[in-house]
């Protein structure tokens, strides 16, 4: 039930229309940083301040939310946001990726293909590809504007210099549409593949760094790389020890004190809904 | 053109001096002492004297949108310090003192009286001076990390759990180091 103290979604209207004209924006320009005046949220700055406002921003009463950290339904910080909006927006949730609306993540997409009318807001810490090269944003949107990405791809050729490999696995940098070199957020390199063609919406916030960046429904995304170095989406080599799935990201799971391990899927639905499916099937 | 308002428009760099005091005013207390610090030791110097160093209580009124007015919602101790600098003069103009500019919450004039001097220090440009590359001149560097809110909540993001993009590192360092022990 909603807490008749807070607006529905905790932001006032005014707020909401503000983000929304910066996520229409981002969406007319897939892969731009769009600025807008984040709110401070009563959570901190760097668990999901600018995913929030963009869920805040587009939930609707008839919404179906779900919030997921690392793939997980239970982590700590999804625990927290499905109950943030539970509360001020009364919302019903979901842990069912395919019965979701709108779902919030904390650096994974997930392994059931979304559909269209769903919207997938993604929590960003550095929305600048760029920042690790250059630190200083008046420069870095200079670069943006000019399509000077050179400093980027310099990089990713040092890369295979010395180590033989793109020394980058999560925050894999992508190019959208031919046009922008975008920070995907730092979703394992392994989830790349998933942005390009999706036929949900993508919205990414940066709460404390006040961007807002967007993939409209069917937007092309490319993984840089170089012809003879084309981009892999790699996971371990293992199949989950619970469900079996061999398409599926891992987490690795110590079990132990000498060195024991297990793999098993970082998509606690995907993982839950496998094993159910086979129960099913064996009775 | 409107007055700069950082809490309600995303802060564009360069940043104008209002913004600037904006920014300062919220800043960490310690962030900006080290850094007017710095330019008392000589990063940026720009020797200060106290021309003003005040304490006293303004009014808060708070402009709520969805009324369309502002409501008076109680009073707040302000420290405020104005700096009178070394001078600058040129052959078209005589010499003459500078000035910077501190006003911050609460009764802490160690904070006033080091915004003053790191307001001064960002106006390097505006009075022709040289930018010598200290820390306390560089606008975009200070402003970008004053804010302690947002310091802390994104050093803390740490303890959140890391495992999934910690696990694509460690196949990557993983697959790096057995290509390197085949090659050797």
């Amino acid at each position: 039930m909603t807490d008749a103290a807070y607006n529905f979604a905790y932001l006032d209207e005014q707020t909401k229309r503000m983000i929304r004209r910066a996520i229409l924006k981002a969406l007319a320009i897939p892969g731009y940083q769009v600025p807008f005046a984040s709110r401070e949220m009563p959570m901190p700055y760097g668990w999901g301040t600018g995913g929030v406002q963009l869920s805040a921003a587009v939930l609707l009463p008839e919404d179906r939310f779900k919030v997921i950290d690392q793939g997980a339904d239970d982590t700590t910080n999804a625990v927290s946001i499905r109950k943030f909006f539970e509360r001020t927006a009364g919302v019903a949730t979901t842990t069912r990726t395919a019965d979701a609306t709108v779902i919030q993540t904390r650096h994974r997409i997930p392994e059931t293909p979304l559909a269209e009318g769903q919207i997938l807001v993604y929590q960003v810490p550095i929305p600048e590809p760029l920042r690790f090269l250059e630190p200083r944003e008046t420069e870095t949107r200079r670069m943006h504007a000019l399509g000077d990405y050179g400093l980027m791809h310099v990089k990713l050729y040092e890369d295979i210099a010395r180590h033989g490999h793109v020394a980058t696995a999560y925050a894999y940098p992508v190019m959208v549409e031919g046009r922008y070199v975008m920070d995907p957020s730092p979703i394992p390199k392994f989830d790349n593949p998933k942005l390009s063609g999706c036929p949900a919406i993508q919205l990414f916030g940066a709460g404390r760094e006040q961007r807002i960046h967007a993939l409209p429904p069917y937007a092309e995304v490319v993984s840089l790389d170089f012809e003879d170095h084309p981009f892999e989406a790699s996971k371990p080599d293992h199949p989950c020890a619970l469900c079996g799935a061999t398409e599926s990201y891992l987490d690795e799971v110590i079990t132990d004190d000498r060195g024991s391990r297990m793999f098993v899927c970082s998509d606690t639905d995907y993982c839950t809904s496998r094993r159910d499916a086979a129960l099913e099937a064996a009775q | 053109m409107a007055a700069a308002r950082l809490t309600r428009e995303p802060l564009e760099l360069p940043a104008c001096r209002a913004l600037r005091l904006q920014a300062l005013a919220r800043a960490d207390e310690g962030f900006l002492l080290s850094l007017a610090y710095s330019t008392q030791r000589g990063y940026a110097r720009n020797h200060a004297f106290v021309g003003e160093l005040r304490i006293g209580k303004v009014a808060v009124e708070m402009d709520i949108p969805e009324l369309g007015f502002a409501v008076e919602i109680g009073e707040v101790t302000l420290t405020e310090c104005e700096t009178v600098n070394q001078f600058k003069g040129s052959k078209t103009a005589p010499p003459q003192f500078t000035r910077g500019y501190g006003l911050v919450f609460g009764q802490t004039e160690r904070k006033a009286i080091a915004m003053a001097l790191v307001d001064r220090a960002l106006r390097w440009q505006e009075l022709g001076e040289e930018f010598t590359g200290a820390p306390a001149q560089d606008a975009e560097f200070v402003l970008s990390h004053a804010d302690n809110v947002q310091a802390t909540g994104f050093l803390e993001h740490i303890k959140l759990p890391h495992y999934v993009d910690f696990q694509s590192e460690l196949e990557l360092v993983r697959k790096l180091r057995a290509e390197a022990e085949a090659g050797a």
